[in-house]
């Protein structure tokens, strides 16, 4: 039997909360709370703002947004006319945004409120027209809305390739409450549920899984900001709102162990699942996290991709983590109505072993915006598609991710996952995070596990050595063999996505071109 | 161009996570470098100082002063 979302579309959802329960508290954002008849109102209000702008169903029209209240009034007034909401990093330099604009044909683009953008200069001679919430503020909540149906595109969501321009991820708001329904089921989660989140809204996971599901189960949110120097404030948002589902990727829950030095002072016991997705969930982050904040089973992992909205699958909530014995996590089975394969050269491969992870879910995209030649290629056949990750299913049909495709490192003719080596390192002395590539120079070494972790800045210059001697040794003792390099990187030069992911193939690039040299990021060794 | 002793046993001290390196030291058996270690840091010299190290001169490495004599060797000569 398929799956039947609670509701056809998202903005369906957001008229039956407001028709429901008007009064009802939608999200918390900075200690404000916003109910389901306000937002509703917001919405309706900005979506006329559009219509008397000429927006026309299915247009693009951008999102430049930071979390907060106005992202919610204009990703849904977008939807409320037809029109296809596409959130874009607002750091994103006006460059960007117009090759971005273009991409997708944009004409107008929502910027905060009160705030100078730094597309003002640029904008009118694109012919871009840039809009606040403000401007609609005044118009009236009525107005004949066209009719949005299931099939209607609800938004883009860009995702960059280790190669290429990004691609623009579309997806229909069937797709979108199609996966709301699995992530619902998956989670366990209800209406009784308080998501605290600090994920931007920009990306799916902070989107989709946090922000979306409360609002499709009629859950609590509360909303943060998304500063990840404050570690304190996530989980002290947490303890305050009694919070029962959190999300982050593996480097953010490490980060709290890092940066809060008395975890016994937070009561986190409200939680029910601290969701691990986005990156390799290290065993290691799990164990510490737990027993630091003394938590019992929480953190369940996930695996996803923005072609399938968000979520793939999570473990069940409760359940202690499978990991393998060199130490991969599982990230549970497939949701719902979601089918996964694993391939190699066109054909599909047994249990236990490796190859290319491919899914059909009733929640996959129909493809990239104007770009047939990349949707051509996404699709595996079948309703499959290819998602450029690296796994195994077990024979109970619970996932584990090895790494990506062009991501793994063939050392001597052993493969090795990245986050093997980073976790290792990661552990040491004033090391931030670290990040491993395979490298192979066409010397006498073959490819090589190349190791840049970036230091904390009050490492002193004298402790670089022996912090390199610590990360080879914790390697060495871990994993039995040693790195080709380890270089220590001045703090905040490694590249990560907005959503928290190494971008490994990028850091290649700009190690293998001199860039990460020339650029000064390199602080030791000197050659 | 000059290459200082010190220079080689620094750098090898990295790669092996090794403190102290002195020049009479074997790489395998005084600094358990394994047969990975032992061509990953003559790939590290050769990118350092632009040398290229041929098997035979790799045969006859056997200590950390014998490796510094041939990268002296082969700067030295340029």
């Amino acid at each position: 039997m398929p799956l039947d979302p609670r509701f056809d579309t998202t903005i369906a959802m957001l008229a039956a909360r407001a028709d429901r329960s008007p009064e009802a508290v939608a999200f918390q954002y900075q200690d404000q709370p916003v109910g389901y008849r306000q937002l509703w109102q917001q919405v309706n209000r900005f979506a006329n703002f559009l219509l008397a702008l000429g927006v026309r169903r299915r247009e693009s029209v951008l999102l430049l947004l930071p979390n907060g209240g106005e992202f919610f009034t204009a990703f849904y007034g977008v939807q409320r006319v037809a029109a296809t909401a596409v959130p874009l990093v607002p750091a994103s330099g006006p460059r960007r945004v117009l090759e971005l604009a273009s991409q997708c044909r944009a004409r107008v683009v929502v910027v905060p409120s009160g705030a100078a953008s730094t597309l003002e200069s640029v904008a009118q001679e694109a012919g871009l027209r840039l809009v606040t919430i403000e401007e609609g503020a005044d118009e009236t909540d009525h107005a004949s809305f066209p009719t949005v149906g299931p099939e209607d595109r609800a938004f883009v969501q860009f995702t960059s390739g280790s190669t290429g321009s990004p691609k623009g991820v579309t997806l229909t708001h069937r797709a979108l409450m199609t996966n709301l329904e699995q992530l619902a089921r998956g989670m366990r989660a209800s209406a009784d549920d308080v998501f605290v989140s600090w994920l931007p809204c920009y990306h799916d996971m902070g989107l989709i899984i946090m922000t979306m599901l409360p609002f499709y189960l009629g859950a609590g949110l509360t909303l943060l900001p998304t500063r990840l120097r404050n570690a304190s404030s996530w989980l002290g948002a947490i303890e305050r709102y009694r919070g029962t589902v959190t999300a982050a990727p593996d480097f953010a829950y490490r980060l709290c162990l890092r940066l809060v030095a008395a975890p016994e002072t937070f009561d986190l016991s409200s939680l029910r699942v601290a969701l691990n997705a986005a990156e390799p969930v290290r065993t290691d982050t799990v164990r510490r996290f737990e027993s630091a904040f003394g938590l019992g089973r929480v953190m369940i992992s996930g695996y996803g991709l923005a072609e399938a909205c968000v979520g793939v699958s999570t473990t069940i909530p409760g359940s202690a983590l499978l990991s393998d014995e060199r130490g991969f996590v599982s990230v549970g089975r497939g949701f719902e109505d979601v089918k996964i394969a694993i391939i190699r050269g066109g054909g599909r491969l047994p249990a236990g072993q490796v190859g290319e992870i491919v899914v059909r879910s009733p929640a996959n995209t129909d493809g990239y915006l104007d770009a047939p030649e990349e949707t051509a290629a996404l699709f595996w056949g079948d309703g499959y598609l290819r998602t450029g990750d690296l796994g195994y299913l077990d024979e109970a049909g619970n996932l584990s991710i090895v790494g990506r495709e062009k991501n793994v490192i063939l050392r001597q003719g052993e493969n090795i996952g990245p986050h093997e080596v980073e976790a290792c390192a990661d552990a040491v002395a004033g090391v931030r995070y670290s990040a491993a590539v395979g490298i192979d120079r066409g010397d006498v070494a073959g490819e090589q596990v190349y190791l840049f972790a970036e230091v904390r800045r009050a490492l002193p210059a004298e402790a670089y050595p022996a912090t390199v001697r610590g990360i080879v040794n914790a390697v060495h003792g871990h994993l039995g063999f040693r790195p080709g390099r380890v270089f220590l990187l001045r703090s905040g030069s490694l590249p990560f996505t907005a959503n928290g992911k190494m971008q490994h193939p990028h850091l290649k690039q700009r190690y293998l071109d001199g860039r990460l040299r020339a650029q000064g990021s390199i602080l030791f060794p000197d050659y | 161009m000059t290459v200082d002793p010190a220079e080689i046993e620094a750098l090898i001290g990295l790669q092996l996570g090794r403190e102290q390196v002195i020049p009479g030291d074997r790489l395998v058996e005084d600094l358990g470098a394994e047969s990975g270690d032992f061509v990953t840091i003559i790939a590290v010299v050769e990118e350092r100082y632009g040398i290229v190290i041929d098997e035979m001169e790799l045969a006859d490495i056997v200590t950390v002063g014998d490796l510094y004599q041939i990268v002296a060797a082969r700067t030295g000569s340029r």
